[in-house]
């Protein structure tokens, strides 16, 4: 079992080398709570390269400030996120996407 | 000039890591020319990269007496430098530097570019080239040699608080703003401005605080003619109200108000022009003295004028002066 996790995190604005990386789910679904904490739209994606340019955001989620949605992660799967300007947070608060225990399954 | 929250040091980037909802900025004598003819207040300073974090909203707030500045942000689109040529004027579509307002706060996202810094004086050329996100007392083209280029939409306005050093008085003499010569009282153009590091839960402030000023020269004021008593930062101010008394055998009153001068826009024109002191009200001629004399005059007369001088005249010296002024938005 994947423990609970959460975290505020600097996001940088879109463009830069260096996206946040958000989360990343180790080997089962996880669930991904993502408030934007910051003051400016943040671009969200699972593909790193697809928040690296303000021109090109098609393949990005928009989460407005003060905004919070809730993101599934495949296993192995991460959640990246750009900023519409400089110093923008999100805070995340991840956790098992659904109970995946065989016995509770069965039940 | 002072950014009056440096002391003890408290950044923007340290209000969002701690997840305050606004920072504050309160900025001493802003729009007093710092650095030349014309050139605007700036926060940050001219030495300094624009601000680092991105603003959901941006207010006046309550303590300012300056009621209106301008800020340049990151539209992630650079521009190209213009030519120094007199004769072109290169594109500048249109503009986009903000302007904020104590009626018209800025609810609008302001992006920022962190770590970028421009040393150019004009707003508008600082954010074409460099998008940094600065807060300005001036819209206006300020000059800027080598950038003669026209702007669309400022031409001709005052969007500006952008003050020269001097100004000439009603009777036509030169007169230094802000001189505080041991007798008269300076209430010096104040900005605070709440910056939103969060979507604004706080709606922002439409109305500042009261503006309450006074004070009391005993046997000292020199006898004269239209001596400055005070002179005060009223940007905007809707109501204001005045009370003057002084010991003299008899004694007048006369109230001037200054409005910001266009600047120059380019570098076609060669100075700033003159800031003008309006005659606003006055007393009668000679007021006995030890009789106090009440002025109200911006209840009726909308003078929403950005400074008021308060002069009085006495016909002996080293008497006593007393003042009290309030202004209400």
């Amino acid at each position: 079992m994947q423990p609970s996790k959460v975290e505020t995190i600097a996001v940088p604005q879109i463009g830069s080398k260096n996206p946040a990386r958000l989360f990343q789910a180790a080997k089962i679904p996880m669930r991904v709570l993502i408030r934007n904490t910051g003051g400016v739209l943040i671009f969200i994606a699972h593909d790193v390269g697809d928040v690296g340019n303000i021109n090109s955001i098609g393949a990005t989620y928009a989460l407005p400030g003060g905004a919070s949605d809730v993101f599934v992660l495949a296993p192995g799967q991460s959640i990246f996120a750009a900023a519409n300007g400089g110093n923008g947070q999100a805070a995340i608060a991840a956790s098992e996407a659904v109970p995946v225990d065989k016995h509770w399954m069965e039940s | 000039m002072a950014q009056i929250n440096s002391s003890p040091p408290f950044s923007i980037d340290e209000a969002q890591q701690r997840g305050n909802d606004v920072f504050e900025l309160f900025y001493g004598n802003w729009g007093f020319e710092t650095l030349g003819v014309g050139k605007p207040s700036r926060w940050p300073s001219f030495l300094d990269p624009g601000v680092s974090t991105s603003l959901a909203a941006v207010a006046i707030g309550p303590r300012s007496l300056v009621d209106r500045c301008w800020l340049t942000y990151n539209l992630y689109k650079a521009g190209v430098i213009p030519s120094t040529s007199l004769d072109s004027k290169p594109a500048i579509p249109t503009e986009r530097v903000r302007g904020v307002s104590l009626d018209a706060p800025l609810i609008l996202s302001v992006p920022s570019n962190p770590n970028v810094k421009s040393t150019l004086v004009n707003p508008t050329y600082a954010m074409f080239q460099m998008n940094p996100l600065y807060f300005w007392s001036s819209d206006i083209q300020n000059g800027d040699a080598g950038f003669p280029v026209q702007n669309p939409v400022a031409d001709g306005l005052v969007n500006s608080t952008t003050y020269p050093a001097t100004y000439t008085d009603a009777l036509g003499n030169a007169q230094t703003l802000g001189l505080i010569n041991g007798f008269n009282d300076f209430v010096e153009p104040f900005l605070h401005l709440y910056l939103y590091l969060k979507a604004p839960v706080i709606p922002p402030p439409t109305k500042r605080l009261p503006l309450m000023c006074g004070n009391d020269i005993v046997g000292l004021w020199p006898m004269g003619t239209n001596q400055l008593v005070a002179q005060i930062a009223t940007f905007g101010r809707k109501t204001m109200h005045i009370l003057v008394n002084c010991s003299s055998t008899t004694y007048s009153v006369r109230i001037g108000a200054l409005r910001v001068p266009p600047s120059p826009i380019g570098i076609t024109r060669a100075a700033v022009l003159n800031v003008l002191e309006e005659p606003v009200d006055a007393s009668d001629a000679a007021v006995p003295g030890n009789t106090p004399v009440v002025l109200s005059f911006c209840n009726e007369g909308g003078v929403y004028a950005d400074y008021i001088n308060i002069y009085i005249t006495t016909s002996d010296n080293n008497t006593n002066v007393s003042y009290r002024f309030s202004a209400y938005d």
